[in-house]
């Protein structure tokens, strides 16, 4: 199935800012996470469609998943 | 509260041909008729008559909206960089009341984003620092620094709040900053910043689960930051206030809403729904 992946800030690094992706139909956030060896622990806000999505969410056809690098100074 | 009869009298004699009322007359006024310089204002904005230090507000805000802010008693969690550029902002919108709360003094690793750390506030309490910088742009603001870590006050000082800006530093106390403003059922708006990088968050029900969403615990921290992504960040926090203080379920402030992440280094602004 087709999803749009898109990275930001750092995670472009090495990889891409926005591609649309051939995934297995069921994958989940977390698998296509540690499939672009993104380190769970760098990983901040994590959106499907624009709406907050945690790593055992399921993507579906034509998703947008949208990988945010974690943000903590102040 | 004075008569309004009065009032109007003593507020119409004493601006004379002026087109605004200066920080002088507020204070005059406020004297003759024994009413704190802040109500000065807010009658003389019930009249449409404009205080000179918010005139650049008209046309943007109705009088209504800038009365609102003078009357609004806002929160702010730590008065490093964040947050001592939030309390300025908060201070050049009118807000009538600050509680500003941080533990720690300012050091020289601060000079590079801390907009109040400056050679001469080295060694100083940030907390009272930024209470100082906010009553000489705001003189008639009621500002209350709390110099102990938030988790140590006792809810009934931050209980009475409208809204609670985040400026804290890490997903621990970002965690318990989240508890609290459940607790007290406060509106908080989040904001983070790294490298050239930032987020914000508008949360009316925050809780800890939304921000862990936003600010996973235990997750890796890099520690270099730049001046330009905390002011655009901070920027982003306070046009996100503005929207839970005005909003009230209509108008432009409603889309101020959600989550919006910053980088700098690709000029790029993206966002996601509430």
């Amino acid at each position: 199935m087709q999803v749009r992946v898109k990275l930001f800030a750092g995670f472009r690094e090495g990889r891409f800012a926005a591609r649309d992706q051939d995934l297995e139909p069921g994958i989940t956030v977390g698998e296509v996470i540690r499939s672009l060896d993104i380190e769970p622990d760098e990983v901040g806000v994590v959106m499907v469609n624009s709406r907050h999505a945690g790593p055992g969410q399921e993507l579906a056809p034509g998703d947008t998943l949208a990988i945010f690098p974690v943000i903590g100074g102040g | 509260m004075a008569d309004s009869g009065r009032l109007l009298q003593a507020l119409r004699a004493r601006l004379g041909g002026a087109s605004c009322l200066d920080l002088a007359a507020a204070r005059d006024l406020a004297r003759d008729l024994a009413l704190p310089p802040l109500e000065v204002e807010l009658a003389a904005l019930e009249r449409g008559i404009w205080p000179c230090r918010l005139l650049r507000h008209q046309g943007l805000f109705s009088p209504g909206e800038q009365g609102i802010l003078l009357r609004a008693r806002v929160g702010v969690m730590g008065c490093g960089g964040l947050g001592g550029l939030l309390a300025d902002m908060l201070a050049r919108l009118g807000v009538g009341e600050l509680v500003l709360v941080d533990p720690d003094r300012f050091e020289e690793h601060n000079l590079n984003r801390q907009v109040h750390c400056t050679v001469h506030a080295l060694g100083r309490v940030k907390a009272e620092v930024a209470r100082d910088r906010v009553l000489a742009i705001s003189p008639w603001s009621r500002v209350k620094a709390v110099t102990r870590p938030f988790q140590q006050v006792p809810d009934q000082v931050f209980q009475d709040l409208d809204l609670v800006l985040d400026a804290l530093d890490s997903a621990a106390a970002r965690q318990d900053l989240a508890r609290l403003c459940a607790r007290l059922d406060l509106p908080l708006v989040h904001g983070a910043v790294s490298r050239l990088h930032g987020q914000a968050a508008s949360l009316r029900r925050p809780g800890p689960e939304e921000m862990a969403r936003l600010c996973p615990p235990g997750s890796a921290s890099p520690s270099a930051v730049a001046a330009p992504a905390v002011h655009a960040t901070a920027a982003l926090q306070v046009a996100m206030a503005l929207g839970l203080l005005l909003g009230g379920g209509q108008g432009t402030w409603e889309a101020l809403s959600g989550y919006l992440f910053l980088d700098l280094a690709a000029g790029e602004l993206h966002g996601g729904v509430p």
